[in-house]
C-alpha cells in the first residue's frame, strides 16, 4: 500500500503536528484524524547511547542524559561498525479521555526497538539482540499494533531501547530514516487505527495476490493473444507488455508481504515504482494505437520518457512528487487525447474510456479517502479498483473488438458468400448461354452440313445433266447425217413416185394401171409417214443440237419485266389458238423498279415460254380432272434481292410428286403423252440459264396445289 | 458450169443426182462428186477452176471443208475465182464465221435445204 500511495499527490499531505509538554499528558484530542499519536517527535524524551538492560529501570536517575528526541536519531549516533544503538526514556500520563480504551502501539521504521513500560518489556520490533539471540532489523510495513494497556491518571515511565544500522545505500544515513522512518519510531493508536492495522495486515497480502493473480492472468491473455497472432496484433502486444510491467510491479508489492531484508525491500521498491510508472505511461500509448494515431516512436518515447523520469526521481529523491507529476501528465494527456478524438471514440472504445474514468475515478477516491484519513477501510478496494479497472476495460475492449470483428467476418463472409452465390449464378447463366450457342452452333453447322450436301448432291446431279448434255449433243450429231438423207430421200422419192405417175405410169396397159396406182398410193403414203416420222427425229435432234451450241445470242441489257410480260402472251396467245376454249387467269407481280440486267433476250425468252407452256400444261390437265369452279392462274412475279433478279412462274396446277421434280432437268424425261414434248423443253432451259446466264433454275412443287419455277439471274 | 459437190457421205451423190435430176437431164447443172477434200484438189488440177462451183461439208476426215477453201482460194487466185459455198451442221456459228472469213462465197446448214440451194445456184445456172 505504502508503494502505490508514492504516486499519488495526497500522499505528501500528512505531517500532523502535536503539542510538546515537560510533562506529558495524553488526552485522546491529540488523536489526528486517524487516531493516531507520534510518540517519536515528543520533546520529554532524554537518551543515551550504549546498552545496559538496567536503563529500563522507572527509578533510575536520567539527569546524565541528553536531552534528545527519537525523532532526532541519526547518522552521528552510528560507531565505526554502522551500528546505532541507545536508549530513550519518557514519562507519560493518559488523561481520562483514553478511560476504557483499547490502545496498541507499533513502529514503523526499520530499527529494532525493545518497548519498556514501568521496566517491564512490552513489546519488541525487531530484535536488538538484548535477549541473547541475533540482531534482527524490524521490517515496519503491514505490521499490527502491540496492545498498549496503561492505566488511565497514572505516570507511567517508557523505555526504548533502540538499534540501527548505517543504510548500505546512503553513508549519511541510518536506516531507519528511510522516510523520515525515525519520527515514526514509536507510535500510540487508538482502537479504530488498531482495528485497521490488524485487518491491513491480514487483507494486504490478499490485495497484492489478486491484483498479480489479475495482472498475471491478463498479461498472459495478452500474450496469447499475441502469438495467436489474431486482430490488432500491436495494440494487444502493447497492452501485453503494459500488463506485464504491471505484473513485475505486483510481484514486488507481493514481496513485501514476505517481509524482506532492507536491502530488498529498498531496490523492489524502487523497481516497482520505475516499472509502474512505465506501465502506466502505457496507457495513453496504447489509447494513441487504439484511437488509430500513427505510431510514432517520439512520442512513445517522450511518454514512457516522463514516466521513467518521474518515477526514478521518486525511487532517487524518496518523494512521491515527480512520479505522481508524470502520472498526472500522463493522465492529462489521456484524458485530453479522449477530448480530442471523442468523435473516434465508438463502439468498443467505449470499454477503454469508461475504464479510464473508473482509474480516474478510483485514483480520486483513494486520494480522498486517504486526506480524510490515512487508515481507511476502504482504501483496498479504491486502490483494487484503481489498479484493475483499466487493464479490465482493455479486456473488455478486446472482446467486444473481437466481438465487432467477428461481427466484420460474418459481414464480409457473408458477402463473400454472396459474391460466390452471384459468381456461381453468373457462370450458370454463362453456362447456359454457352450451351445454347454451342446448340445453335451445332444446329447452324447441321444445316450448314444439309447445305453442303444438298449442294454436293446439286453439283453431282449438274455434272450428271451437263455429261447428259454433252451426250445429247453428240448423239444428235451423228444421228443428224442419216436421218437426213431419211428425210430427203423421202421426199426425192416422193418427187419420183409424182414423176412416176405422170410419166412411164401412163403408158401402163389399163389392166395393169389401177394395180400400180394402188401400190404408188401406198408408196407415197409410206414416204409421207417417213418424212412424218423423220422430221419428228430431225426436229427432236434441233433441240438437242441446242445443248451443244456454244455460241448464244448477244447479250444486252434487258427489261425482264416486259420480256416476261410478252412471252406470257406469246405463250398464252399461242396455246388460244390451238384450244379455244381455254382460258386461264394471267397474273403479274412485277417490281417496278426492276434493274435492266444483261441477258440474251431470245434465249430467256425461250426459257421463259417453255415454262409458260409447262404451267398452262399443268393447269389445262388439272382443269380437266378438277371439279367445276377451279380457276387456273398462271403467276409471273419478279424480285431483286442478294444481288439476284428473280422471275417466279407459279400454277395451281396438277403438280409433280418428289421423284418426278427430281429428273425434270434431265434430257429427254417428260410426262408428255410421245407425241406432246420432246423431253427437252427443261433441260434446255436449264443449261440457257445456268451456262449460258450463270444463274439458277429449281422448282418447287406441291402434288395438286401447283409449281413453281425460279430463275434466278445474278445481276453482276 | 459444173458443180463440185464435196463431202465424206457417199449417199449424197444419189440424194444429188435425184434431187437435181430435172437439171442434169435438160443439162442445165453439171455435177461432179468428190468424197474427200483431197478429190476435189484432183479433180480441181485436172479440169481447172474455171466454171466451178465447189459445194463443200466442213466436217469431213482427213482434209477439212476449210482446208479446201483455204488451199482453192490459194491456188487458184485467176479471175475468176471459183465459187464456193460451205455447209456445215445446224446452228455451227463459229464455222460460219470462219468460213465467211476465210473467202467462202456462201454457206448453208445441214439439213440443206435444197429449194433454197436452187435458188442460190440459179445465178450460175448456164454460164
Amino acid at each position: 500500500m505504502k508503494t502505490l500511495v508514492a504516486f499519488l499527490l495526497v500522499s505528501l499531505c500528512l505531517t500532523p503536528c502535536l503539542a510538546q509538554d515537560t510533562t506529558l499528558t495524553l488526552t485522546n484530542r491529540m488523536f489526528s484524524s486517524d487516531q493516531l499519536i507520534n510518540l517519536s517527535t515528543m520533546r520529554d524524551w532524554v537518551f543515551k547511547a550504549g546498552q545496559n538492560p538496567g536503563w529500563a529501570s522507572p527509578a533510575l536517575n536520567t539527569t546524565s542524559w541528553t536531552k534528545r528526541r527519537p525523532s532526532d536519531l541519526s547518522i552521528k549516533d552510528a560507531d565505526k561498525t554502522g551500528r546505532a544503538e541507545g536508549w530513550f526514556r519518557c514519562r507519560i500520563r493518559l488523561d481520562s479521555t483514553f478511560e476504557g480504551m483499547q490502545l496498541g502501539v507499533f513502529s514503523y521504521c526499520w530499527a529494532a526497538v525493545d518497548l519498556y513500560v514501568d521496566g517491564r518489556l512490552i513489546t519488541s520490533f525487531g530484535n536488538t539482540g538484548a535477549n541473547g539471540r541475533p540482531y534482527a532489523e524490524h521490517y515496519p510495513y503491514y505490521q499490527k499494533a502491540a496492545p498498549f494497556d496503561l492505566t488511565t491518571g497514572q505516570d507511567h515511565l517508557i523505555a526504548l531501547h533502540v538499534v540501527d544500522y548505517v543504510s548500505p545505500f546512503s553513508k549519511n544515513q541510518l536506516k531507519a530514516q528511510l522516510e523520515g522512518g525515525t519520527s515514526k519510531i514509536i507510535r500510540i493508536v487508538g482502537p479504530k487505527t488498531f482495528n485497521w492495522l490488524h485487518v491491513n495486515a491480514r487483507l494486504s497480502p490478499v490485495y497484492s495476490a489478486i491484483w498479480l493473480t489479475v495482472s498475471f492472468l491478463l498479461a498472459t491473455l495478452f500474450w496469447l493473444l499475441v502469438f495467436q497472432n489474431l486482430y490488432e496484433r500491436s495494440l494487444i502486444r502493447l497492452l501485453a507488455i503494459g500488463e506485464t510491467l504491471l505484473v513485475f510491479a505486483s510481484i514486488g508489492l507481493m514481496m513485501e508481504v514476505l517481509e524482506p531484508a532492507f536491502i530488498y525491500e529498498v531496490i523492489v521498491y524502487r523497481i516497482s515504482g520505475v516499472l509502474l510508472g512505465v506501465a502506466i505511461a502505457f496507457l495513453p500509448i496504447t489509447l494513441l494505437r487504439v484511437l488509430n494515431y500513427p505510431s510514432s516512436r517520439r512520442i512513445d518515447s517522450f511518454i514512457i520518457g516522463i514516466s521513467v523520469l518521474g518515477s526514478s526521481l521518486t525511487a532517487y529523491t524518496n518523494t512521491g512528487l515527480p512520479s505522481s507529476l508524470a502520472t498526472v501528465l500522463q493522465f492529462l494527456f489521456f484524458f485530453a487525447l479522449l477530448i480530442w478524438a471523442r468523435k473516434k471514440i465508438k463502439g468498443a472504445l467505449w470499454a477503454i474510456v469508461t475504464g479510464a474514468f473508473l482509474t480516474i475515478a478510483f485514483a480520486l477516491g483513494y486520494a480522498i479517502l486517504q486526506l480524510s484519513s490515512f487508515f481507511n477501510p476502504h482504501l483496498g478496494y479504491a486502490a483494487t479498483g484503481f489498479f484493475l479497472s483499466l487493464p479490465l476495460s482493455f479486456l473488455v475492449y478486446i472482446a467486444l473488438r473481437f466481438k465487432e470483428i467477428v461481427a466484420e467476418d460474418r459481414a464480409k463472409a457473408v458477402a463473400v458468400v454472396q459474391i460466390t452465390e452471384e459468381k456461381r449464378q453468373l457462370l450458370a447463366t454463362q453456362n447456359q448461354r454457352l450451351e445454347q450457342q454451342v446448340e445453335t452452333r451445332t444446329a447452324q453447322l447441321n444445316q450448314s452440313l444439309i447445305d453442303l450436301r444438298a449442294t454436293q448432291a446439286q453439283l453431282i446431279q449438274k455434272e450428271k445433266l451437263a455429261s447428259l448434255g454433252e451426250l445429247t449433243a453428240g448423239v444428235a450429231h451423228e444421228i443428224q447425217n442419216p436421218l437426213n438423207f431419211v428425210n430427203n430421200f423421202a421426199e426425192v422419192s416422193t418427187e419420183l413416185i409424182d414423176e412416176l405417175k405422170e410419166g412411164p405410169f401412163q403408158k401402163l396397159p389399163d389392166s395393169e394401171k389401177g394395180y400400180a396406182d394402188e401400190i404408188l398410193g401406198d408408196l407415197s403414203s409410206n414416204l409421207q409417214k417417213i418424212n412424218h416420222h423423220g422430221g419428228r427425229a430431225s426436229s427432236i435432234v434441233k433441240g438437242m443440237l441446242e445443248h451443244s451450241r456454244t455460241e448464244s445470242g448477244e447479250r444486252r441489257p434487258t427489261d425482264l419485266n416486259a420480256l416476261a410480260d410478252e412471252y406470257l402472251k406469246i405463250a398464252y396467245h399461242g396455246l388460244r389458238a390451238k384450244d379455244k376454249d381455254f382460258n386461264a387467269d394471267l397474273k403479274t407481280n412485277f417490281m417496278t423498279d426492276l434493274g435492266r440486267i444483261e441477258v440474251v433476250p431470245q434465249e430467256i425468252g425461250r426459257v421463259l415460254l417453255n415454262l409458260y407452256n409447262n404451267a398452262f400444261y399443268a393447269v389445262i390437265k388439272k382443269q380437266k380432272l378438277a371439279p367445276s369452279g377451279y380457276q387456273p392462274t398462271v403467276t409471273v412475279s419478279t424480285h431483286q434481292f442478294n444481288g439476284q433478279l428473280q422471275i417466279r412462274v407459279s400454277d395451281n396446277g396438277t403438280g409433280m410428286p418428289e421423284s418426278v421434280k427430281a429428273k425434270i432437268f434431265q434430257p429427254f424425261f417428260t410426262t408428255k403423252p410421245t407425241s406432246e414434248g420432246t423431253g427437252l423443253g427443261l433441260s434446255l432451259s436449264y443449261d440457257i440459264v445456268t451456262k449460258g446466264h450463270g444463274g439458277t433454275l429449281t422448282a418447287e412443287s406441291e402434288p395438286n396445289q401447283g409449281t413453281v419455277f425460279t430463275i434466278a439471274l445474278p445481276l453482276t | 458450169m459444173t458443180i463440185l459437190v464435196v463431202d465424206d457421205e457417199l449417199d449424197i451423190k444419189d440424194l444429188f443426182q435425184q434431187r437435181f435430176r430435172r437439171e442434169i437431164r435438160s443439162q442445165t447443172l453439171h455435177f461432179a462428186f468428190a468424197h474427200s477434200a483431197q478429190q476435189a484438189m484432183d479433180y480441181l488440177n485436172q479440169h481447172g477452176g474455171k466454171d466451178v462451183l465447189i459445194l463443200s461439208d466442213i466436217n469431213m476426215p482427213g482434209m477439212s471443208g476449210l482446208d479446201l477453201l483455204r488451199r482453192v482460194r490459194s491456188d487458184y487466185p485467176l479471175p475468176p475465182p471459183p465459187v464456193i459455198m460451205m455447209i456445215t451442221a445446224y446452228g455451227d456459228a463459229p464455222s460460219y464465221q470462219q468460213a465467211m472469213t476465210e473467202g467462202a462465197n456462201d454457206f448453208l446448214s445441214k439439213p440443206i435445204d435444197f429449194e433454197q440451194l436452187r435458188a442460190k445456184l440459179q445465178p450460175f445456172v448456164g454460164q
